[in-house]
């Protein structure tokens, strides 16, 4: 394992879900060190799937998946410096949030210490409710705890999918917060998520994904290009048209369109292009 | 991560409850027949071996053992096995469990390892249970019994077994009944690593005890020749240990038959879940 490795690469990415359709088809995405990228597109672009597989979770049917150099595979020694949230928070029901914390620590080994814990508890801010089973938590309370686990051990990759769905305003702002805090000690993160202004605020840079294509990559600013805000540039991009599961272009026939007509990595930067 | 396990599994409600209810079932079972004035002859199981119980304590565990063998234990053996992986997939915990640097088959170990030992304690529980309360009930004697495959219309065979032989015979007939639930908890353990909703698992495990009572010679003459083969109907065996001499014939098969099952299933769940995509 090569620790000049980029955190995540990506390279020809398929995985057939036995849908008619790939989830992925052909995805190609490089995150370097020290980047926020977040991670945006429509429902079934394949976000989840692309975390999962990061995971080792789901086995991809073809292409290159590596973290920090080494293949992404279920038990891969790579995951020992990985945090993520993927697909809400899972805990067991009947513990408290603090046993949850715990157990994850001791599942996680020697990597997590008592600081880490306590760190992690700072983190949730959940207050004497972390004696409570966790079945009792609201919303927001169990995805503080899910980024709190994410976060046990300071990893060196986040990986966060949709961390802030269904949340108030003040547990976004701390959800930004603890990922702004997080990179500033350095963690790469990769961040998905449907709000757009979420990720212009907190991203160095943002992966455009339609139909399990990486259709753009680039820093905040040169995606936003001349747009006035990302969500025009994000909309230029995939708004109107309808994805392949809806009855759109097969992956067979689909090109991918960038705002100018050119070709993806023409126009707009490929991730190799990318700088942290 | 077989300690974090327990820890989890320990202290979940249905764990609790499923226990509580086996050793609540042993003690009703007494009450009823301290209730009843015990006096009356009771019989053991489906083979002709009739007890008095108010003449032994250690009696009771062997009406306990034979009234839970055939639908509470596997019932409580199909919980602990069906809900041990797709009660993590059903919480959302299976993808953090797996996301470590950790190969999946020591998880599954750790799952299978806990799941067993419950099941375990659910069948010993009941005997435990029902001696503990028999012999506060109806005192510390050399069981008696009357063998009815040996008895005549004239005579009545009676068998009497030392409260240690009683012991030692019992500790036999619940090994025998535990190792008889193997091939139901694999299969609800397979079912468990398959979906991701729990209660299909523990009833596939059920239903696979129902199939194997109905598929039984003395219901269906027709489908006498499934009887041996099916996963359940000769946990009752162990009875015979209580007749003089003791009989063993047929528990070597069943056994065996155990031991087949449980590898094909289990090997199934194995192969299955290295490869499955965890999308839940």
């Amino acid at each position: 394992m090569a620790d000049s490795a980029p955190p995540v690469l990506i390279e020809g990415l398929t995985k057939w879900l036995g849908r008619g359709v790939p989830a992925l088809d052909g995805l190609d995405l490089v995150v370097q060190a020290g980047q926020i990228v977040g991670l945006a597109g429509p429902n079934g672009a394949g976000k989840s799937v692309t975390m999962k597989i990061l995971l080792g979770l789901v086995r991809p049917s073809s292409g290159r998946v590596e973290l920090f150099g080494e293949p992404a595979r279920p038990g891969a020694r790579a995951l020992a410096r990985v945090g993520a949230l993927v697909d809400g928070p899972g805990f067991v029901p009947h513990l408290s949030g603090i046993e949850n914390l715990r157990l994850s620590a001791r599942m996680a080994g020697a990597a997590v210490s008592k600081g880490d814990i306590e760190r992690a508890v700072e983190i949730a801010g959940l207050g004497e409710a972390l004696e409570r089973p966790f079945v009792t938590y609201s919303h927001g309370m169990r995805y503080r705890l899910g980024l709190a686990q994410a976060l046990l051990g300071e990893p060196e990759l986040l990986l966060l999918d949709e961390p802030t769905t269904g949340l108030d305003p003040a547990h976004v702002v701390e959800i930004r917060e603890a990922i702004t805090a997080a990179s500033a000690r350095g963690a790469t993160v990769l961040f998905s998520s449907h709000q757009l202004a979420e990720i212009e605020r907190v991203c160095t840079h943002a992966a455009v994904m339609r139909g399990g294509r990486l259709i753009a990559f680039d820093s905040i600013a040169g995606l936003r290009g001349a747009h006035a805000s990302l969500d025009a540039a994000y909309l230029d991009l995939v708004g109107g048209e309808p994805s392949p599961e809806n009855g759109g272009p097969s992956s067979a026939n689909r090109t991918p369109a960038p705002p100018d007509g050119s070709q993806p990595g023409g126009s707009i930067p490929s991730p190799e292009q990318s700088a942290p | 991560m077989i300690a974090v396990e327990l820890a989890k599994q320990w202290r979940r409600p249905r764990t609790l409850a499923t226990l509580g209810a086996l050793a609540c079932f042993s003690f009703a079972l007494t009450f009823a027949l301290a209730l009843s004035g015990g006096g009356e002859l009771q019989r053991v199981g489906d083979i002709p071996l009739l007890i008095v119980p108010d003449r032994a304590g250690a009696s009771i565990p062997l009406i306990a053992l034979a009234s839970t063998m055939k639908f509470f234990l596997p019932l409580a053996v199909a919980i602990f096995a069906g809900e041990s992986i797709a009660g993590d997939a059903a919480s959302g915990s299976l993808r953090y469990a797996l996301a470590r640097p950790q190969p999946r088959s020591r998880y599954l170990l750790a799952k299978l390892t806990v799941a067993l030992l419950l099941s375990a304690i659910a069948v010993v529980l009941v005997p435990l249970a029902a001696l503990l309360a028999g012999t506060i009930a109806f005192g510390w004697h050399p069981l008696t019994a009357i063998d009815g495959s040996a008895s005549t219309a004239l005579h009545s065979a009676i068998v009497t077994f030392t409260p240690g032989a009683t012991l030692a015979q019992l500790g036999i007939g619940t090994a025998y009944v535990a190792a008889g639930m193997l091939s139901i908890f694999a299969f609800a353990f397979l079912l468990s690593s398959l979906t991701s909703y729990p209660f299909a698992a523990v009833a596939g495990g059920v239903g696979l005890t129902l199939v194997s009572r109905v598929l039984n010679a003395d219901y269906l003459p027709g489908v006498a020749v499934l009887h041996k083969w099916m996963p359940n109907n000769e946990v009752d065996l162990w009875q015979h240990l209580f007749q003089k001499p003791a009989q063993t014939a047929g528990m070597s098969h069943f056994l065996l038959l155990q031991l087949i099952y449980a590898t094909v299933f289990l090997g199934a769940a194995w192969w299955w879940f290295e490869r499955r995509d965890i999308l839940a």
